[in-house]
């Protein structure tokens, strides 16, 4: 006999053992091995999303709000040798004009057959009136190819929508669209440069028919670059070859020959020169004049006014030089019209336009220095920019300036004046005057001009595209792919996530590995006294143990293994299924690396023989002769103790406890969670210490008079107390565990008024596909979105938020976000409103008046920003204190601070900073797209009846702030309910182990079950005995457990609107109470089947 | 008469070798009231088995094994434990006390099949057998706290304590030394004695059987 066919043999005789300790080994390593493949499903499955939204596009230049060539792509394309397509992309809404359904918010991408380059399809031309749709469109409009739909485009420009004077323009253009094709995930239809999972909503339709509609013909908004087939690219030899081929019309910049003056004349298409443009031409070193023409409402002395007037602001020698900041220059005109002189003081009215077109009108006087002819070779109609709606009217009366015009006040000889000097203007104030009353954030220049006898016109342009820089502006091209799959690499770890989620179900499957080992340990303690008593060494009997061990636990992590796979298989299931609210995707596909199979299996193997190595070692240090003896000869000690540890555990934590609660809810204001969560653990160690007392107690006492049944098998629970508690500990945590989880959902009904809460007390959060230009609060506001006659407002405040494009950084983006979208928000609406509630500090941040911490200097190109804690910690992976670097619109970098964080709020996904800054930053993002809505719950219904009629050709769509939270709350959910259901599994799983326990128990008192048949127990009598025994471990365990959850979670229950899903819960208790009733049946069934005769030698 | 066993067998089916292997043969066998009987034999000569039979703990092969007149293949399992319980009283080579009861708790085990008892005159008799077996002081003791003479003497309290006609007892002294031994087989004639309860002693012990009235011996399955 050797040691391998000794445990050969062994395996054989006890296979029944080591098929348990074999399944105990499978659960565990199945749900690790599952728990690592699922995060690798998740990364994979992301990792393959980005070829599917991106194709062959491996850079992109996303201009924005501006726009460049459309032929600037197919430069680049052949100089670097690769595939190039201009986009012209746009948000539109889609309507089935029949059902009259409608899809806000969908990306209207225009196209040339060259897009289709950057796929592996072939699709013919789209005429004009043809559209390719996503799957998700086609399903939701429920139109398909051939049917007609409405789609309703964005009406952008190159002049800022909210730049002065532009024109007030309807907010969006419609097209009557018939689908082509529907375009699923394998030919482009999930097109996005956004990296999330999310399916966007795509319609593509001809590039050509979308920019006659905007008027921006041969413009594009975005160009994308495949990679080259021959040659890695680096995003600098992008954008290296970008600036190669970079025209001065791809910075909106013209320069113009002004004869009269013998001028070349710079102009920006976007009116005023952009900053960074014109510092870089005025830094040329060439001599230059810079003009900054302005409407102004009124010029007036002593009562006398003229109407609508441009006023210029120049340099030399337009204006004389020594025109100090008070004085200005008329003309031979206004002199005339308002009988002026030189020496006397006028005055000038002019509309200052702020955010949202609030308009203010300023006053300023100055003091007539001089007077010049209304018409000159320098002064002339050439000064006033190229405003549309403006530089195009025939008279005065066809202004279009997006500012009131009362056309009342134009008089004859002011139409005079505009057919015959046009925009000329009538005073001039000098270049710095007038750009301290009317620079803004689009540039403080309309033109920049150059004399034609000091500088040729080819060398003028091409000194300009040398000085100019596109990222200057904020052209660079980005690497979108590296980019998405470093988003895609860095998601969510669902590995961790799972394995989190599982540790019921792994620790489920250990406690059985455990206490089966230890049961077959247990009936085989005389094998290994015999074995030490034979002289065998310790090292030999834990080798030979092992060795049985060893083939049954790698048998185990195999099999374990690859049931993980299977296991995955079911988890992902319900993540695109009934789990898809924590995912937002159903396109989550199984991938299986083998090293990861490997680790899960090794980790199984490990984990499982640490278990069986801790039992052998501890049985092992037994004495031998305890070893050989049977369990009847174990003597029972008993020690009477007054202040054991368990009575004083049980008293001061139940106490404890109790008055932890107590003091919660006397506690003015807010119930504390935390306090009682503490208090239901409290209590929970109290229940288990005190049933340790109680099962000493009922053990220790002496009874003179005959035990009833009940009575005998409380006495045989106390027997090896250690064994019963740890039953009921594991049960109680357990069910606490499951309980508190499923009480633990986020909710808020309860809050949903306070300031303090996510809600921020506002009752709708909207959001619109195309953006309000005008504030809403502002009577000409109201005016111009024909909200002026409802009552209804009385009382409503409309906070509108600038934001600016990014990734969505929510929960609901398993991604890790790279560039969130960031919201301008005015600080003071919130701290007056005490909104909010923040959970995290920058040090030396004002807690009280946080908000106005936004608005505090925090170092050069430094933004201070706050988001919600979940942003930043998951969406981010940042902590408050670090910076997340942007580009602002002048193509400066700038730092975003994180000074603060939000509680769970509305604003989750977004970065918050103050709209001044945001303003600066990003002047062109147009208007506003987002609305927080302060109102009384009581005009709920009709307030949003109303918005849905204005805006719905805005594409508004209007949630109520307390379901907008819902949504971002449901992922959390999602993964309670998954750790609620995997937890049950493991609790289940554990009655398992009751059932080991229990018959382990049998086992050991087998000879008394004999003894107790011999003396005359009928076999009812016994079974009844040990199943009361096990009963009462069972439902101690669940009552102690139930207990202590309830009073954990007692706010949530006192709250007005408990959410809990009670009904999920209390099915997972009495599965979990079922299960463990069967577990105790047939291991007592069993024990009673037992040989009386053999029992009663089992000495 | 309490037990009467006719032309009783046993043997066993060998699993290995499927061959029968007959450990009792053509046995018979009576216990009256006030019997003391010794049945002596070598190892494995079939005491164990031909006592259980006795017991109602195994039932023959062959033959009729009779309870007061009655055959006992024809009780149920209620009955069965019912006159196990009622009216035998069994001591085994080891006490089985149990070790989270008290002495006075393990005598009284047998109490608890039989439902409603009056809890006092019980109490008082296991007190009185208690100190009749010299453990009156030790009530409140635990297995684990008393000598091995002294947990077989409580065994035998254990069994007294149903007032039962019959006392089995397999090798009641086979672990102890021989002082406890002696008081063991002593404490028994005196039951006997005192109580009028039948006593059947299975033994090794040639002292311990010259204790009884009768001796048998049972040799290759036959009752000498």
């Amino acid at each position: 006999m050797t040691v391998i066919k000794f445990i050969i043999q062994s395996i054989r005789f006890y296979w029944r053992q080591h098929l348990a300790v074999f399944l105990g080994t499978v659960i565990s390593t199945a749900v690790l091995t599952g728990a690592l493949i699922i995060g690798d499903s998740v990364r994979m499955s992301l990792n393959k999303l980005v070829d599917v939204r991106l194709g062959k596009t491996r850079f992109a230049l996303q201009a924005g709000d501006r726009f460049v060539r459309a032929k600037l792509a197919s430069e680049i394309g052949a100089k670097l040798n690769t595939a190039t397509t201009p986009l012209l992309m746009v948000q539109g809404i889609a309507i089935n004009p029949e059902s009259e359904s409608r899809i806000n918010k969908i990306q209207v991408v225009g196209i040339d057959s060259s897009f289709w380059k950057l796929s592996d399809i072939k699709i013919d031309d789209l005429s004009n009136d043809e559209a390719i749709i996503s799957t998700n469109i086609s399903q939701k409009l429920n139109i398909k190819v051939g049917d007609e739909f409405l789609l309703r485009v964005e009406k952008t420009s190159v002049i800022p929508l909210n730049a002065p004077f532009s024109q007030d323009v309807d907010p969006s253009v419609a097209i009557r669209l018939k689908v082509k094709s529907i375009a699923d995930d394998s030919s482009m239809g999930r097109f996005s440069l956004k990296s999330n999972q999310a399916a966007p909503y795509n319609v593509f339709i001809s590039r050509e028919i979308l920019s006659k509609k905007l008027d921006l013909a041969g413009k594009a908004n975005v160009i994308l670059v495949a990679d080259n087939p021959n040659k890695v690219l680096a995003v600098e030899d992008v954008n290296n070859t970008f600036k190669e081929t970079f025209q001065l019309e791809d910075a909106s910049i013209k320069i113009r020959e002004l004869s009269e003056s013998n001028r070349y004349e710079i102009l920006s298409e976007r009116i005023f020169i952009d900053e960074p443009i014109a510092k870089s031409i005025l830094n040329l070193n060439i001599p230059h004049e810079t003009t900054l023409t302005y409407l102004v409402n009124t010029i007036s002395f002593k009562g006398k006014e003229t109407p609508y007037s441009f006023v210029s602001a120049a340099s030399a020698p337009i204006v004389d030089e020594n025109l100090k900041d008070d004085e200005i220059v008329v003309n031979d005109w206004l002199v005339k019209d308002l009988g002026i002189h030189v020496g006397d003081s006028i005055s000038l009215k002019y509309f200052v336009i702020g955010s949202l077109r609030t308009i203010k009108e300023v006053e300023k006087s100055f003091i007539v220095k001089g007077v010049v002819p209304t018409h000159s070779s320098l002064i002339n109609n050439s000064l006033m920019p190229l405003f549309p709606g403006l530089a195009d009217a025939g008279s005065c009366h066809d202004w279009n300036t997006g500012v009131p015009i009362d056309l009342d006040r134009i008089r004859d000889k002011d139409e005079k004046y505009w057919n015959e000097y046009k925009g000329t203007p009538k005073a001039l104030v000098s270049m710095q005057t007038g750009l301290n009353l009317w620079g803004n954030k689009f540039g403080g220049y309309t033109s920049i001009r150059f004399d034609k006898e000091k500088i040729q016109l080819e060398k003028l342009s091409q000194d300009i595209l040398k000085s100019v820089k596109p990222e200057d502006i904020g052209l660079t091209f980005t690497p979108v792919y590296i980019q998405g799959l470093n988003s895609a690499n860095n998601s969510v770890d669902f590995g961790s996530l799972f394995l989190s989620l599982s540790f019921f179900v792994i620790a489920a499957g250990i406690l059985l590995t455990v206490l089966i080992y230890s049961l077959n340990t247990e009936s085989r303690r005389e094998e290994i006294g015999i074995f030490s008593g034979l002289g065998f060494e310790r090292k030999l009997i834990v080798r030979i143990r092992f060795g049985e061990s060893i083939l049954v636990t790698l048998l185990g992590g195999i099999v374990g293994s690859l049931s993980g796979i299977l296991y995955n298989y079911g988890l992902l299931w319900g993540l695109n299924s009934v789990w898809q609210g924590a995912v937002r995707t159903n396109n989550l596909k199984v991938f299986i690396q083998p090293t990861t199979v490997l680790i899960g299996a090794v980790s199984g193997i490990i984990v499982a023989l640490i278990s069986i190595y801790i039992v052998t070692r501890r049985k092992l240090k037994q004495p031998i002769a305890t070893l050989i003896k049977s369990g009847f000869e174990n003597p029972l000690r008993i020690t009477k103790r007054y202040f054991s540890l368990d009575k004083i555990i049980a008293i001061v934590s139940i106490v404890g406890a109790i008055v932890l609660s107590i003091y919660s809810l006397l506690l003015a204001g807010d119930i504390n969670a935390e306090m009682f969560l503490s208090a239901g653990g409290l209590f929970l160690v109290g229940c288990i210490a005190l049933f340790s007392w109680y099962l000493r107690v009922v053990r220790d006492r002496v009874h003179t008079n005959p035990l009833s049944l009940i009575q005998f098998a409380l006495k045989n629970a106390g027997r090896n107390k250690n064994r019963s508690l740890t039953t009921i500990a594991l049960l109680a945590l357990g069910t606490f565990s499951i309980i508190i989880t499923g009480a633990n959902r986020k909710t808020f009904y309860g809050v949903e008024n306070l300031r303090q809460s996510g809600t921020g007390g506002f009752l709708f959060w909207t959001e619109t596909t195309l953006p309000i230009q005008y504030n809403l609060n502002t009577p000409n506001g109201k005016v111009r979105l024909g909200l002026d006659n409802e009552d209804i407002l009385k009382g409503v405040d409309f906070i509108q938020i600038h934001s600016l494009s990014g990734d969505d950084a929510s929960c609901l983006n398993l991604n890790q976000v790279q560039r969130p979208r960031i919201l301008g928000v005015n600080p003071q609406t919130f701290d007056s409103r005490h909104s909010f509630s923040f959970v995290g500090y920058h040090k030396g941040i004002n807690t009280k008046n946080t908000w106005f911490e936004l608005k505090k200097n925090f170092g050069d190109g430094v933004v201070p920003a706050i988001a919600d804690q979940t942003v930043i910690t998951w969406g981010l992976k940042k902590a408050v204190g670090d910076t997340l670097v942007y580009l602002n619109e002048s193509g400066k970098k700038i730092k975003l601070l994180l000074i603060a964080t939000l509680d769970n709020s509305v604003f989750q996904g977004n970065l918050l900073i103050a709209d001044s800054l945001f303003i600066k930053n990003f002047p062109s993002s147009s208007g506003s797209r987002i609305m927080l809505i302060d109102a009384p719950s009581v005009k709920q219904v009709q307030l949003s009846q109303l918005l849905n009629t204005t805006f719905t050709d805005y594409g508004i769509e209007i949630t109520p702030t307390t379901a907008l939270l819902a949504e971002f709350n449901s992922v959390e959910n999602t993964y309670l309910t998954v750790f609620m259901v995997l937890g049950g599994l493991g609790v289940i799983i554990g009655t398992f182990g009751l059932g080991v326990v229990l018959l382990r128990n049998t086992l050991e008192r087998r000879s008394e079950i004999a003894l107790m048949m011999a003396i005359g127990y009928r076999k009812s009598q016994i079974f009844r005995l040990i199943f009361i025994e096990n009963l009462f471990l069972l439902v101690t365990g669940l009552i102690c457990g139930i207990a202590s959850a309830f009073l954990g979670i007692l706010p949530s229950i006192l709250s007005p609107s408990f959410t809990m899903p009670g009904g999920f819960v209390f099915m997972l208790v009495v599965v979990v109470f079922v299960s463990g009733l069967v577990w105790i049946y047939f291991p007592a069934r069993n024990a009673i089947k037992g040989n009386i005769i053999r029992g009663l030698r089992e000495e | 008469m309490i037990i009467e066993l006719s032309k009783v067998g046993k043997s066993y089916i060998n699993p290995g070798t499927n061959i029968h292997r007959d450990v009792l043969a053509d046995i018979n066998f009576q216990v009256n009231s006030g019997d003391s009987i010794a049945i002596i034999g070598p190892s494995g000569s079939g005491k164990s088995t031909l006592l259980n039979i006795i017991g109602t703990l195994d039932t023959p092969s062959s033959g009729i094994v009779k309870f007061k007149g009655d055959d006992v293949v024809s009780f149920d399992e209620k009955r069965l434990a019912q006159v196990r319980n009622r009216n035998i009283g069994f001591v085994f080579q080891s006490h089985h006390l149990l070790p989270q009861l008290s002495l006075i708790e393990n005598v009284l085990v047998p109490i608890i099949p039989n439902g409603k008892v009056n809890g006092k005159a019980i109490s008082a008799r296991a007190m009185e057998l208690l100190d009749s077996v010299g453990l009156a002081d030790r009530i409140h003791q635990r297995p684990g706290q008393l000598s091995g003479g002294e947990c077989q003497r409580a065994a035998l309290v254990r069994a007294l304590i149903n007032q039962p006609e019959l006392i089995l007892a397999d090798e009641p002294t086979g672990s102890l030394d021989q002082d406890s031994a002696g008081q063991l087989g002593d404490l028994l004639l005196d039951i006997n004695k005192k109580h009028n309860v039948a006593i059947v002693v299975v033994t090794h012990s040639l002292t311990l059987a010259e204790k009884m009235k009768s001796i048998y011996r049972l040799s290759h399955g036959k009752l000498e």
